[in-house]
This record gives structure tokens, sequence and C-alpha cells, in this order.
């Protein structure tokens, strides 16, 4: 199967070589951030305001289907990012699956 | 003889003639897997630095031009506030690296009365009632080629810091951060 792409996502087909791993984790725990924007106090300008941040982790979510339709039914018109929690080397750190941080500036 | 790691090499030469005057030095340039070798700089010598009696004739190794020194790009998140515990404000700043390497960063929260602007020394000056609230403490990471490394100010377990609808705003440095300084957008924040 040759390469295909939509947009800027690009497709290509693995060999067996190049689709090796050397650890694989199953069980995974799943960090959904819900991003809200703050509503803005009397006077103030509503495109200067910041986002406010609430984190949930979920465990034995049966994939990541399942982690994103529970997202969904709780977002309450807020945005979410949904991560893959991993420890490496004994620091705690996350993968990024589905959603924008918010707080990230866009390059101008 | 001298350990010439990360030298120069005129550095390294005059170290070893000081020890040997009469030596002389053949300069090789060889490719080193070593990130935290700096281009023109010596990686290794032959025999190895620490092994005595200093030969005449040793063989100094430098580090080719390769033109991809170790750069990170440096970006600092906008402040935000959590929901536990309930209104408290951090900036993240994120470093990714292009190659397995050490950085040394800082980054500081701002927290100010009035609308501040991305000026480091009016910040510092306490411009618009600018005070720095926060800092990550923890300076220098090993960086992992393409993973991001998080400074967060204030850090896990740090102080509480409120919202009190202020202004805020971030700043950090980045030793091999391109830029590196840089500011997060200027934000307000509130708490219900």
């Amino acid at each position: 199967m040759s390469p295909t792409s939509t947009g800027s996502l690009t497709a290509e087909s693995l060999s067996r070589d190049q689709r090796a791993e050397r650890w694989q984790i199953t069980d995974t725990v799943y960090i959904v951030d819900f991003w809200r924007k703050i509503s803005a106090p009397p006077a103030a300008d509503p495109e200067k305001m910041g986002h406010q941040q609430s984190s949930f982790r979920l465990s034995n979510a049966r994939d990541v289907n399942e982690v994103l339709a529970w997202a969904s039914d709780n977002a309450a018109g807020r945005s979410f990012v949904v991560y893959a929690w991993v420890t490496s080397g004994g620091e705690p750190g996350l993968i990024q699956l589905y959603g924008v941080d918010p707080t990230v500036p866009v390059p101008q | 003889m001298p350990d010439c790691y990360g030298l120069t090499v005129a550095a390294c030469e005059s170290a070893i003639t000081a020890v040997r005057p009469d030596a002389t030095f053949t300069v090789a340039t060889a490719a080193s897997d070593d990130p935290d070798v700096a281009d023109g700089y010596v990686s290794s010598t032959i025999p190895v630095a620490g092994i005595d009696p200093a030969p005449k004739a040793p063989t100094v190794d430098k580090e080719p031009d390769n033109g991809q020194d170790p750069v990170c790009s440096w970006v600092i998140n906008n402040p935000h506030t959590s929901s536990d515990p309930a209104g408290a404000v951090d900036v993240k700043g994120r470093a990714t690296c292009n190659y397995t390497t050490t950085i040394t960063g800082s980054l500081t929260l701002w927290k100010c009365d009035d609308e501040p602007s991305a000026n480091i020394a009016s910040l510092e000056n306490g411009d618009w009632g600018c005070v720095a609230v926060a800092e990550d403490p923890v300076p220098v990471r090993n960086a992992i080629a393409g993973v991001q490394v998080t400074y967060q100010a204030p850090p896990e377990g740090g102080d509480y810091i409120s919202a009190d609808d202020k202004w805020f705003i971030g700043y950090g440095t980045l030793d091999k951060g391109t830029p590196t300084t840089a500011f997060s957008n200027i934000v307000q924040l509130s708490y219900p």
C-alpha cells in the first residue's frame, strides 16, 4: 500500500521490522483535562481572559473510545484534551491523544 | 596529561605543553555521538587524559562542524487556573530539543495589578504593580530528543497563587532555547 495523505496527515505502510517494539502498555491510564474560558468580570475584556483547567484520571477504560465518550458526556460545553499517562525513568509524563491545550500560544 | 574534554584545541595544546613543552600535536576531525561537545571543541585525546607519562606526540580529536548544535523550541504556555486547588494559578514552559542533552532554564510567574507589557525590565521594576509570585526551582533538566520537558511555576506542591481578577504573564529563559527568552501571552484570571 502506497503512502496516503489527508491534509497534513500522512499514512505509510510499515514492514514488520519497522513495526518492531520493545514495550507496550495495555492497561492505559488516561488524563482528561477540561478547559473553559473564564467569564469576564464587569468592564473586563473577554478576549483577554484566561482559561480554567479541571483534570481527571481515568482507569480501567476498555479503550480510548470509552474515554472520549466519557469526556464528551461530562464536557458541559468545555473543550477537552485526552492524554495517556505514563511513567518513564521514575518521572510522570503525558502522551497527547486528542484535543488541543488552549493555553499553548498560537504561533504568530 | 590534562583533561582536554570540551576545551578548544588551542587550550588543550596549551595545557599539554605546560607539562610537556616539547610536545607536538596531530589534530584530527572526528564525529562524536556526544551532544555535549560543541562543534570545534575537543571530544577526546589519544592517549586518554590522565594517563602518564605524557607522550611527546599526542593526537587530539576535534568535533567537526555539522551545523547541528542542540537546539530546543521554547514555548511558555498561558497562565491558567485549576479547579483543584480551586482557583490556583500556574504557568508551564515547554522545551523540545532535537538532541538528547542537558538544558538549563528558568520559569517565572508574574502577577500584576494592571495589564502589563511583555518587558522583563519593567516587570522587574514593579511597573503595573507586578510581582514575581512563583518560579520553577529546578533549572537543570535532562532532555530526550523530541520529548517535551515541562517547567512549571509554581511546581507541584508549591505555593497557592490566587487569581483575584489580576493579570498574569509567564517569562522563561532556556540556555539552548530558540528563542532563549520567551513570554506567555498576558491573561486576566479570576475564579468564581
